[in-house]
C-alpha cells in the first residue's frame, strides 16, 4: 500500500513538474528574465518613402515621360531634420507649427455669390421656345411632385433590388477607349442622342427621360463633358492610360452619379487629369466602388482648392491604405460622395499625412468620442519654455521626434483653441468621420457628424464659420442645409439631373424647355440651392424685369428652405433675389408685404442663430428716403419684437442703422428720437411676468450693447433707465462702503465700454454694465490690455476730483491700475494722482491735478493676462467732479472715435 | 482490485496534470464593473477596452487578444475584465453596457484610443494605461508593457503603505518617492481635507502640487538672467519636486536664457541637465531637439566668431 501511495505522490509530483513547463508559463519566464527593450518612438522619415504603417508615402506611378502640371512648392515632401523653424525653414513645417496664429481671424470669409449667364450656342433658335412660361397655379406644382415622387421611387426600387449584391449598378460600354480620342465627336453623339430622345423637350418627355439608366448615364456624360470642354478632354486622353479612365468611368452610372451630382464640379478637367494618375496607380483596386469613390472625391477637391496633384497623390494614398487596413472607421463605408468630400477634401490647417497617420494610430474612438477628443491637449497659451504658442518656437523642438506629426507634438506639448479644436476635428478625419474646424469671434471651434447630427465641439459662441461647405457662405444653417439636402439623396439627385437638363436646354436656347427644368428642379427639392441659384441666376439673364416670375421664386424660397433654414433663405433672398425683385415693386406697402411673408416663416432662429442685419439691410436697400426707411423700420420692428429670438437682435440692427446716419443731416436726430420712442413703446408693452421679463431682460441686454458699441451715450442711458424700471430684480444693491471724492457723480449718465467679447451667456446681460456706473452697481467682467481698459465716456467735458472703483472681489493683480483721461477720446494723459487699491476697492485722488476729461479710461501697468492675474468683475465705477458748463457740449468726438 | 486502483490512480495523474496545465488559462476574470473591484481588492484590475462596432483593426485586437488568448498569460495575477465601447449603439448594445459598468456609470475615463489596457486598483481609479499605438501593436508587446506598469504598481503601494505607517521623519520622502513612480495616484491617497495627508512635510512636499509651469514662465520674464538662474535653482535644491516638475523648472530656464542670448555652451549644459533628469522622458526628447535647433547653429556661429542672437 505504501508504494502505491508513494506512486501516487510521484504522479502528482510529475504533473506540477508539466504544468510549470507548459507552454503557457513559458512567456511569463521570458518576460522576467529578460525584460523587453523599451520600443524606440517612430523618429521622424528622413526619405520620403518610408512607410508608415502601410501607406507609403511616395511618388507612386508617376513618371517624367508625363509632366502633369506645374508642380506647387510641396514642403511636405521633405521632413525637416536640422532645419530653423519659422518662416526661413521648412514653410509647411514652420508654418503648422505655429498651430495659432495671433492675428488670425477664425472665421471663414463668405465667397461671392457669382452669377454665371449661360453660354448659348451658335444653333438656330426655335420659335415656340422663345418665351418665359408665366407664373404657375398650384396644379402645376402637384403635377411635378406626383412626377417626381414616382421617379424617386423607382430610384429607390433600383438601389433596394441592388442590395446584399455584389454587383455594381448600370453600366455601358458603347463609348470604346480609343474614341475618347476625339471627344469632339462623342459630345456631338451624345448631344444628339439626347436631344432626339427628348424631342420637343416638354414635361413628359423630360421625366420619361430620366427614367431610364441610359439617359441618366448619357447626361452626366455630357454634362461632363460640356464643363471639361474638347480640348481639355483630348488632352486628358492624350494622357498615358487616360483613354481607359475614361472609358471605365463614363461607362459606369454609379461613379457618374457621385462625380457629377455630389457638390461643386469647378476644374474638372484637372479633376480628371488627377483620376487618371490614380487610376494608373491603382488600377486593380478601382474595381471597389469605396475606392473609385475617394478617388473621385480626392480628385475634385483637390482640384476645386489648387492643392496640386503631389499632395492629391499623399492625400488618396492614405485614405486608400487606411481603407485597406481596415482602419478608417465603419462609418466611413457608409458615407455618400458628398460628405466623402469633406473627408478627403480637408483642408491643411493642422500639417499633413503624417499628422494624419499618427491621429489615426493613436487616438481612435467612437464616433461620439471626437467631440471631447479636444480635451486630450492642454491649454496652454506658453509652453514650459515660455514660448508663445503664436510662435515657431512653440512646438519646433518636437517637431523631429514626432516625425512633423503636429497633433502629436501639440499633444505633448499643448496649445489653445486652435490646436485644441484641430485635434479633434483632424481625429475624426483620420478615420474618415466628416468633421471640420469652425471659426467664433476670436475663436476656433469645431463639427463633428455623429450619425446623421452634425454636433459642435469646443463652441462658445453662436456664430459659427463651419470651414468646408460647398456654397460659398459659411455659416451653421448652410451645413445643416447641405446635410439634409443629400439625406434626401434620390430627391436631391433628380433635382440635380433637371438643372443639368436645364442648362443644357438653355445652352441650346431652348428657353420655356430650359424654364421648366429649373422649376421642376426648385419644386422637386426645395432645399436644393445650387437649383435656385441656376433657376434665379436665368431668370436674370433672360427676363430680369418679370416680376411675376421673381414673385414665384420668391414665394417657392419663402414656402420652402425658409420654413426650416431662415438664414439660408435669407441669404438667397438677399443676395439672389432682393437686387432684381425690388426694382419691379416700388410700392412701399407690396414690398412690406412680401417681407412679412418670409418673417412669418421665422418664429424662432431655426437651426441656429443668425445675423438678420444682412436680410433688414437688402430689404431697406429699396427705401429711396427718410420716410420710406422709418417706415420699414417700423414695420420690421413691430414683427419681430413680437418674436423672443429676433427682438433682441432687430433692435440691435436698428441702432447700428441710426448710428451709421450721417451727423449733419437733420433728418438723424429725428429718426432717432423717433427709433428710441419705437424701442420704449415696445419694450413698455410688454407685460411683466417672469417669462416675458427674461426675455425683456435679454432683448434690453443686447441693445445696450449695440448702442455702447455706437458710442450713442442717450441710448445707452435710456436703456438702462428703462431695463431699471423693468427688470429691477436683477440688478445688485451696491453693499460697499468706501470714502467718496468732493463734487457730484459725473459719469451717472455716461456710457461704458469694455473690451470683452460677450459669451452668449453674457449678452443678455448687458444692462449690468449701466448700472456699474449707478450707485446700485452693477457687474462687467474686467479685461484690459496694454493698450486699453474699462472706458466712460461721461456725459459732457468735467473736472474730475477723483475715482473710485469697486471690484466684486480683491484686486491682486501683479500690475498696478491707473487713470487715464482725455477730453476728445483720441489724445490722452496720465494725470498725477494718489492711488491706493486696498482689497477690492480702488481709490484715486486728483486733488492736485484736478484734470478735466470727457473720458475717462482704467487701465494696467504692462500687459494683463487674465491667464495669470484676477479674474474679477468690475461692480461700480464712479467719477466724481464738476460738469464744465460750454456752449455746446455735442458729441462730435464720438463719430471719430468709431471705427 | 488491483486494476480498479491503477485506473483511479492514472485518472488522479490526468486529473492533476489538466489542472495544472489549465492554471494559466485561468485568470481571475470578472464578469461586471462591480465585480472586478469586488473581487479587485488586493490586486490590480486591468480592462481591455476595445471597439466593439468601430472599425477592422479593433476587431482583429479583439481576436488577437482576448478570442486567441494571447494577452492572458499576462494577466494572470490581475483581475481581468473585457469592456467593449459600441458606437451609437442601439438599445440591446446599451442594456448590455450597462449590465456591465452599471446603471449610470460611464466608461473608464482616460481613453485616448481604443484598442487599451486600463490598470485601474481596486477602487476603480486609474493608475496607468498601455494605449500607444506602438506599444499596442500586438499582444505580446501589450503584455510585456503592461508587465512593466503591473511592477510599478507593486513598487508603488508598497511604498504608499510604507509612508502611510512611517514616521514624521521618513514619511514625506517615502510619499515623494511613491509619487515619483510613473503611475497616477488618486489624491485620496494623500490628501485630506487640509493639505496633505501627512505627519510632518519635511522637506517641502506640498510645493508640488502649487507648482504652475505657466506662471513659473511669467514669473521669469522680468527677472535677470542672474536672477532666473537663482530662483531656479533654488526650487531644484528644494528637493520636493518631481522628477517632470524640475525639467519643467529647467525648460523655464533655458527658455529665458535662449531669448536672453545665452552662450551655446550655457544652453547646452542646461538642456542636458534636463534630459538627464528623464532620459526617456518627452521632455528628454524636447531637451535633444532644442540642442539641434537652437544650440548647434549657435555653436557654429560662435565658432565663426559670427554674432550670436
Amino acid at each position: 500500500m505504501s508504494s502505491k501511495l508513494v506512486n501516487l505522490l510521484l504522479g502528482v509530483v510529475a504533473a506540477i513538474v508539466c504544468g510549470f513547463f507548459s507552454g503557457m508559463y513559458v512567456p511569463l519566464i521570458v518576460a522576467k528574465i529578460s525584460p523587453p527593450e523599451k520600443e524606440n518612438k517612430p523618429v521622424a522619415a528622413s526619405t520620403e518613402s518610408d512607410v508608415f504603417e502601410g501607406v507609403v508615402i511616395e511618388e507612386e506611378g508617376y513618371t517624367d515621360e508625363e509632366p502633369i502640371e506645374d508642380e506647387e512648392d510641396d514642403s511636405t515632401d521633405a521632413v525637416a531634420t536640422t532645419t530653423t523653424p519659422g518662416p526661413s525653414g521648412d514653410d509647411e513645417d514652420g508654418s503648422v507649427a505655429a498651430g495659432d496664429n495671433a492675428n488670425a481671424s477664425y472665421t471663414v470669409e463668405d465667397e461671392k455669390l457669382t452669377l454665371e449667364d449661360i453660354i448659348e450656342e451658335d444653333i438656330p433658335v426655335i420659335p415656340a421656345q422663345q418665351k418665359v412660361p408665366k407664373p404657375r397655379d398650384k396644379s402645376y406644382n402637384s403635377n411635378i411632385e406626383r412626377f417626381a415622387k414616382n421617379l424617386i421611387q423607382k430610384y429607390d426600387r433600383e438601389l433596394a433590388a441592388r442590395k446584399g449584391k455584389t454587383t455594381n449598378g448600370y453600366t455601358n460600354e458603347d463609348i470604346f477607349p480609343d474614341q475618347w480620342k476625339k471627344p469632339a465627336d462623342i459630345q456631338k453623339m451624345l448631344t444628339e442622342r439626347i436631344m432626339s430622345k427628348l424631342g420637343k423637350a416638354d414635361e413628359e418627355a423630360v421625366w420619361k427621360f430620366l427614367e431610364s439608366p441610359e439617359n441618366r448615364l448619357d447626361l452626366a456624360r455630357l454634362t461632363l463633358m460640356r464643363k471639361v470642354g474638347p480640348e481639355k478632354m483630348k488632352e486628358i486622353a492624350g494622357m498615358k492610360m487616360g483613354t481607359n479612365l475614361l472609358f471605365t468611368l463614363t461607362s459606369d452610372l454609379d461613379w457618374m452619379t457621385g462625380l457629377m451630382y455630389s457638390g461643386p464640379t469647378e476644374k474638372m478637367d484637372v479633376a480628371l487629369s488627377y483620376m487618371v494618375e490614380l487610376y494608373r496607380s491603382y488600377m486593380e483596386d478601382m474595381g471597389d466602388p469605396v475606392v473609385r469613390r475617394i478617388a473621385a472625391t480626392t480628385a475634385m477637391e483637390f482640384a476645386r482648392c489648387n492643392w496640386g496633384a503631389s499632395r492629391m497623390r499623399k492625400r488618396f494614398a492614405y485614405y486608400f491604405s487606411s481603407y485597406q487596413a481596415g482602419k478608417l472607421n465603419k462609418l466611413f463605408d457608409e458615407l455618400q460622395y458628398w460628405d466623402t468630400r469633406i473627408v478627403t477634401g480637408h483642408t491643411y490647417e493642422f500639417g499633413d499625412e503624417r499628422s494624419l497617420i499618427w491621429q489615426r494610430d493613436n487616438v481612435n474612438l467612437p464616433v461620439e468620442g471626437y467631440i471631447g477628443a479636444s480635451g486630450q491637449l492642454t491649454y496652454r497659451l506658453l509652453n514650459v519654455a515660455g514660448d508663445s504658442v503664436f510662435s515657431a518656437e512653440y512646438l519646433a523642438p518636437l517637431m523631429k521626434y514626432t516625425g512633423n506629426a503636429i497633433a502629436w507634438a501639440h499633444r505633448e506639448i499643448g496649445g489653445v483653441c486652435g490646436a485644441c479644436s484641430k485635434y479633434g476635428a483632424y481625429a475624426a478625419l483620420a478615420h474618415g468621420i466628416p468633421a471640420m474646424t469652425m471659426g467664433e469671434p476670436g475663436h476656433c471651434a469645431f463639427t463633428v457628424r455623429v450619425g446623421k447630427e452634425w454636433q459642435k465641439g469646443y463652441s462658445i459662441y453662436w456664430q459659427h464659420s463651419p470651414a468646408k461647405l460647398f456654397w460659398g457662405v459659411h455659416a451653421w444653417d448652410f451645413l445643416i442645409l447641405q446635410q439634409d439636402l443629400y439625406t434626401d439623396a434620390h430627391r436631391t439627385l433628380v433635382s440635380d439631373q433637371l438643372v443639368a437638363l436645364g442648362d443644357l436646354l438653355a445652352a441650346r436656347k431652348m428657353m420655356k424647355s430650359a424654364f421648366d427644368c429649373y422649376e421642376a428642379a426648385a419644386i422637386t427639392q426645395p432645399l436644393n440651392w445650387p437649383a435656385l441659384v441656376a433657376y434665379a441666376s436665368y431668370l436674370r439673364q433672360k427676363d430680369p424685369t418679370n416680376k411675376g416670375k421673381w414673385n414665384e421664386l420668391h414665394e417657392r424660397i419663402v414656402e420652402g428652405m425658409a420654413v426650416k433654414y431662415h438664414h439660408a433663405a435669407a441669404t438667397l433672398l438677399s443676395r439672389l433675389v432682393y437686387p432684381e425683385f425690388l426694382k419691379v415693386v416700388p410700392d412701399r406697402r407690396e414690398r412690406n408685404k412680401l417681407f412679412a411673408s418670409f418673417f412669418k416663416k421665422c418664429e424662432t432662429f431655426g437651426t441656429n442663430r443668425w445675423d438678420i442685419n444682412e436680410l433688414l439691410n437688402s430689404q431697406m436697400a429699396g427705401c429711396t428716403n427718410n420716410d420710406d426707411k422709418q417706415n420699414y423700420m417700423k414695420e420690421a420692428l413691430a414683427i419681430l419684437m413680437r418674436k423672443a429670438d429676433y427682438a433682441p437682435a432687430v433692435l440691435a440692427w436698428g441702432l447700428d442703422v441710426i448710428a451709421a446716419l450721417p451727423e449733419d443731416d437733420p433728418s438723424t436726430e429725428k429718426l432717432q428720437e423717433e427709433f428710441l420712442e419705437l424701442i420704449i413703446s415696445a419694450m413698455n408693452r410688454t407685460r411683466t411676468t417672469k417669462k416675458d421679463q427674461d426675455a425683456t431682460w435679454a432683448t434690453l441686454g443686447e441693445a445696450i450693447y449695440t448702442a455702447a458699441k455706437n458710442d450713442d451715450a442717450r441710448t445707452f442711458s435710456a436703456i438702462g433707465k428703462m431695463a431699471y424700471r423693468k427688470c429691477k430684480k436683477k440688478f445688485p444693491k451696491n453693499k460697499f462702503k468706501f470714502r467718496r471724492f468732493s463734487g457730484s457723480i459725473v459719469s451717472e449718465r455716461g456710457l461704458l465700454k469694455t473690451l470683452v467679447t460677450l459669451s452668449p451667456n453674457q449678452m443678455p446681460h448687458c444692462c449690468l454694465h449701466w448700472g456699474v456706473l449707478q450707485r446700485h452697481g452693477g457687474s462687467v467682467p474686467v479685461k484690459m490690455n496694454s493698450g486699453a481698459g474699462m472706458k466712460i465716456k461721461l456725459e459732457q467735458l468735467s473736472t474730475v476730483n477723483g475715482v473710485v472703483v469697486l471690484f466684486n472681489k480683491a484686486w491682486n493683480g501683479v500690475d498696478p491700475l491707473f487713470i487715464a483721461v482725455s477730453s476728445d477720446g483720441r489724445n490722452w494723459s496720465r494725470p498725477k494722482c494718489k492711488a491706493q487699491v486696498a482689497g477690492s476697492i480702488a481709490r484715486f485722488d486728483f486733488k492736485e491735478s484736478k484734470p478735466e476729461a470727457r473720458y475717462v479710461e482704467l487701465r494696467v501697468e504692462g500687459a494683463y493676462q487674465p491667464e495669470l492675474g484676477p479674474t474679477v468683475d468690475m461692480v461700480g465705477f464712479y467719477v466724481y467732479g464738476k460738469p464744465i458748463k460750454t456752449p455746446k457740449d455735442s458729441g462730435s468726438a464720438s463719430k471719430d472715435e468709431k471705427k | 482490485m488491483i486494476l480498479f486502483s491503477e485506473m483511479i490512480k492514472k485518472f488522479i495523474y490526468l486529473l492533476s496534470a489538466l489542472f495544472l496545465v489549465a492554471q494559466p488559462l485561468l485568470g481571475i476574470n470578472a464578469r461586471t464593473y462591480d465585480d472586478a473591484l469586488k473581487k479587485g481588492k488586493n490586486r490590480p484590475v486591468v480592462f481591455f477596452c476595445y471597439g466593439a462596432n468601430i472599425d477592422r483593426a479593433n476587431e482583429r485586437a479583439y481576436d488577437e487578444f482576448i478570442k486567441q488568448r494571447k494577452l492572458q498569460p499576462f494577466v494572470r495575477d490581475c483581475v481581468f475584465l473585457q469592456v467593449p465601447v459600441y458606437q451609437l449603439p442601439d438599445e440591446k448594445q446599451k442594456k448590455e453596457i450597462e449590465r456591465l459598468m452599471g446603471k449610470n456609470r460611464n466608461m473608464p475615463g482616460g481613453i485616448r484610443s481604443l484598442p487599451c489596457l486600463l490598470l485601474l486598483d481596486g477602487d476603480g481609479n486609474l493608475r496607468g494605461s498601455v494605449q500607444d499605438h506602438v506599444e499596442m501593436k500586438d499582444p505580446e508587446t501589450a503584455g510585456k508593457r503592461l508587465r512593466e506598469l503591473l511592477d510599478l504598481y507593486d513598487e508603488q503601494e508598497k511604498l504608499l503603505k510604507k509612508a502611510l505607517r512611517a514616521g514624521s521623519g521618513r514619511q514625506a520622502k517615502l510619499l515623494a518617492q511613491a509619487l515619483d513612480v510613473q503611475l497616477d495616484v488618486p489624491s485620496s491617497r494623500y490628501m485630506s481635507g487640509n493639505g496633505l495627508n501627512l505627519k510632518k512635510d519635511k522637506i517641502g512636499l506640498s510645493e508640488r502640487f502649487k507648482h504652475d509651469p505657466l506662471k513659473l514662465v511669467q514669473l521669469l520674464q522680468d527677472m535677470s538672467q542672474t536672477q532666473a538662474n537663482a530662483f531656479i535653482r533654488n526650487m531644484i535644491a528644494n528637493g520636493c519636486y518631481s522628477r517632470r516638475q524640475r525639467q519643467e523648472l529647467l525648460a523655464a530656464l533655458s527658455g529665458h536664457a535662449r531669448r536672453n542670448g545665452q552662450s551655446a555652451n550655457r544652453l547646452r549644459a542646461l538642456y542636458y541637465e534636463m534630459r538627464n533628469i528623464d532620459p526617456k522622458s518627452i521632455y528628454a526628447r524636447y531637451a535633444e531637439g532644442a540642442i539641434d535647433i537652437w544650440v548647434l547653429p549657435k555653436e557654429k556661429l560662435e565658432k565663426e566668431g559670427g554674432a550670436t542672437k
